[in-house]
């Protein structure tokens, strides 16, 4: 269990991104904001971050693309695949089960 | 106008060996992103040069983009992932395979017009020129333009030079090896051609001397190109 968590916790900025464009399809820019917009802040990822995480998910076969030409400027849009999809169930999972597992331990009479 | 940042971006992720259509997805998405940045503290009444500025400290380094590339092998582009098997192995296959499908082709020519030429009389003149030429094209423009191409592709990846020389070097000394005649005279025996390869002690010097020809025609416009590059680059 203990290998796995580091693992686990670098996995956050994909399950964020697949969290995301389990309702629409985004591009970069509106991923970025949306992260940092409905966090309020507390979670940002930074553009050499998620650029090379999102091309990581497209390489994997997580998300599709399309290219559309907004206001003269091409935009690449994400949007998930049906095995993003199941990667996004699978990671919410192991979220949750973490989060409970951890907030057991800080919630518990004998912390602090 | 492009903006020097993402001149850079690309420089660095060239030379960190990312494959160059992630390269091009990966300064298109920083592009926009960069515009979109700007065009937001426009929005907000800030000075376009000031806008610019703040966008580019949103951004951050192109070192951090240019390391998260790096690390994740599936963006290394083949040449830099197998360097030693692409400049070499491959360009040597691709020597055999023009120099074989250019003698298939020259079959099929020769077979198709079999009975004309043997109702005609070719000149010696006309018969050495035709040889002449078949040996230009194959010992010569054939090993030139696989090895141009392979440093080519080198520069443009900026592959470290080691890899292409050794495989200019291979290609030029395989080319010096081969041997190809082709004996056109018209007449009941129309002609006949052949291609071989190897080496006597009489003719050694003599490819040689072709093989160090052909590698240094490409190798050292490859080296001072390079030399360019960091010079560019380290100003």
């Amino acid at each position: 269990m203990a290998a796995k968590n580091p693992a686990f916790m670098a996995g956050v900025p994909e399950l964020v991104v697949l969290g995301l464009l389990a309702d629409r399809e985004m591009y970069g820019y509106e991923i970025a904001r949306a992260i940092k917009t409905t966090t309020h802040d507390a979670l940002s990822l930074g553009e050499g971050v998620l650029y090379p995480t999102l091309h990581t998910m497209e390489s994997r076969g997580l998300v599709r693309t399309r290219s559309a030409r907004v206001e003269g400027r091409v935009r690449i849009y994400y949007s998930l695949t049906a095995r993003g999809k199941r990667r996004l169930s699978r990671l919410t999972l192991d979220w949750r089960r973490m989060s409970l597992s951890v907030d057991s331990i800080l919630g518990s009479p004998n912390h602090g | 106008m492009v903006d020097q940042r993402f001149i850079e971006l690309r420089e660095g992720l060239l030379r960190a060996g990312v494959a160059t259509r992630k390269i091009r997805r990966a300064v298109l998405e920083m592009e926009g992103h960069f515009q979109q940045l700007v065009d937001e503290e426009v929005a907000r009444g800030t000075p376009d040069h000031l806008a610019r500025s703040e966008a580019h400290r949103l951004l951050g380094p192109n070192q951090t983009l240019v390391q998260h590339y790096a690390a994740r092998s599936e963006f290394r582009s083949w040449s830099r992932r197998w360097p030693a098997i692409w400049f070499t192995l491959v360009a040597l296959a691709a020597y055999l395979a023009l120099s074989i499908s250019s003698l298939a082709i020259l079959h099929t020519v020769a077979e198709r017009m079999s009975d004309y030429l043997r109702h005609v009389y070719i000149a010696p003149q006309v018969t050495y020129r035709v040889d002449l030429v078949a040996r230009i094209v194959f010992l010569w423009l054939f090993p030139w333009f696989v090895a141009i191409a392979f440093a080519v592709l080198a520069y443009r990846r900026r592959v470290a030079l080691h890899w292409p020389i050794a495989g200019i070097v291979a290609v030029s000394i395989l080319a010096s090896l081969v041997n190809v005649t082709v004996t056109l005279t018209g007449g009941p025996t129309p002609g006949e051609y052949g291609a071989g390869i190897g080496f006597s002690t009489q003719s050694l010097p003599g490819q040689m001397t072709r093989a160090v020809i052909i590698a240094s025609l490409v190798s050292v416009p490859l080296w001072l190109a390079m030399r360019r590059l960091q010079r560019n680059s380290g100003n």
